[in-house]
């Protein structure tokens, strides 16, 4: 499966009550391509603790979180998934797109692909861990399986997505930076969050109940 | 003293949310931490501790990070600034090297309101 694909069907999944932050220059340019709405957040410039900044939101809502990052950035960043795994975060979700190869310059080989078992990391970390390796070659409408499966999903959760190095030439966008239609999406507290309850309950804590 | 600190941050000014990395010196804060009123999470390095805490901003809660003065100098506050996240940073005064540019005070109450008007991050210094 190229990534685009892999994009695109996961992007049509997320619920207008979710957020979906996208990382990497070139996932955010797909996912742009695909699905344009205010609960999507593009973060571009693939810096350092973006997964902590995500992890931080989810603490702080109870709306689910999804991060779409390749295994480039899993393998520089294990830290920030470490502590995204013991968080317990029941509204966290990554979904990490593992073509074993740096897919930004000329394909050039990834150490990921040579580690004994991609999910045990993860596993043991203290993900849950959805592994889609043969999943698309076997249902005729994974669209429709997986948005089954993630109806019902708790956090902390990674999802594996085998993809090919292959890349789809997508059209130059000017992706917005500002931050204000995420904030207000998040703090919106008419959308409810897909009856999760956040790991720690800081709302009530504010509140003082 | 210290405890009359969380609570004046917890209570007065609303900062529910804190993480960080412990450091020489800040054993009386940590010690006097309360949870009735705050949230603490340990992070595993600088930088997670300081999206992390930005995150929970962007999500609509007061955050603070609890830092060692020297590893402030190395973190890149550009991704705060650049989104105007506001996080308050509280350190110990001792051997203060801090880096230009970045809003420092030992009164709490000026810390907060700089942060909260310029959408900045700030240092609060504890004496």
């Amino acid at each position: 499966m190229r990534r685009y694909t892999g994009v695109r069907v996961l992007t049509q999944i997320i619920l207008d009550c979710d957020l979906a932050v996208y990382i990497g220059k070139d996932i955010c340019k797909e996912a742009y391509q695909y699905r344009q709405h205010d609960n999507n957040l593009y973060l571009s410039d693939e810096e350092e603790g973006l997964i902590s900044f995500a992890l931080g939101m989810a603490i702080g809502t109870d709306k689910r979180i999804f991060v779409f990052c390749e295994d480039q950035y899993f393998i520089r960043n294990m830290s920030e998934f470490m502590q995204a795994g013991v968080s317990k975060c029941k509204n966290f979700v990554v979904v990490l797109f593992v073509s074993g190869g740096y897919t930004n310059v000329s394909n050039t080989p990834l150490i990921f692909n040579e580690v004994n078992s991609q999910h045990g990391i993860l596993y043991n970390m203290g993900f849950m861990v959805h592994n889609y390796s043969n999943f698309f070659k076997q249902h005729k409408n994974p669209i429709k399986h997986i948005r089954k499966f993630w109806a019902r999903i708790r956090g902390p959760l990674a999802v594996l997505l085998p993809v090919d190095n292959r890349k789809k030439d997508m059209p130059v966008v000017e992706l917005s930076k500002n931050m204000t239609a995420t904030k207000e999406f998040i703090r919106n507290k008419d959308i409810t969050g897909y009856s999760y309850v956040p790991p720690f309950s800081i709302e009530e804590l504010a509140l003082g109940v | 003293m210290v405890r009359k600190l969380w609570k004046e941050l917890c209570e007065c000014f609303e900062y529910r949310f804190f993480t960080g990395i412990p450091f020489e010196g800040s054993s009386d804060l940590y010690s006097a931490m309360d949870s009735e009123i705050m949230h603490y999470v340990p992070a595993a390095n600088e930088l997670i501790a300081l999206r992390m805490a930005s995150g929970a901003r962007v999500s609509g809660f007061k955050s603070g990070v609890l830092l060692e003065p020297l590893k402030i100098n190395r973190l890149d506050m550009g991704f705060n600034i650049e989104f105007e996240i506001p996080i308050l940073i509280i350190t110990s005064v001792k051997d203060i090297l801090l880096r230009k540019g970045l809003y420092r005070d030992s009164s709490l109450s000026k810390v907060v309101a700089y942060i909260e008007k310029n959408k900045k991050p700030g240092v609060f210094l504890l004496e």
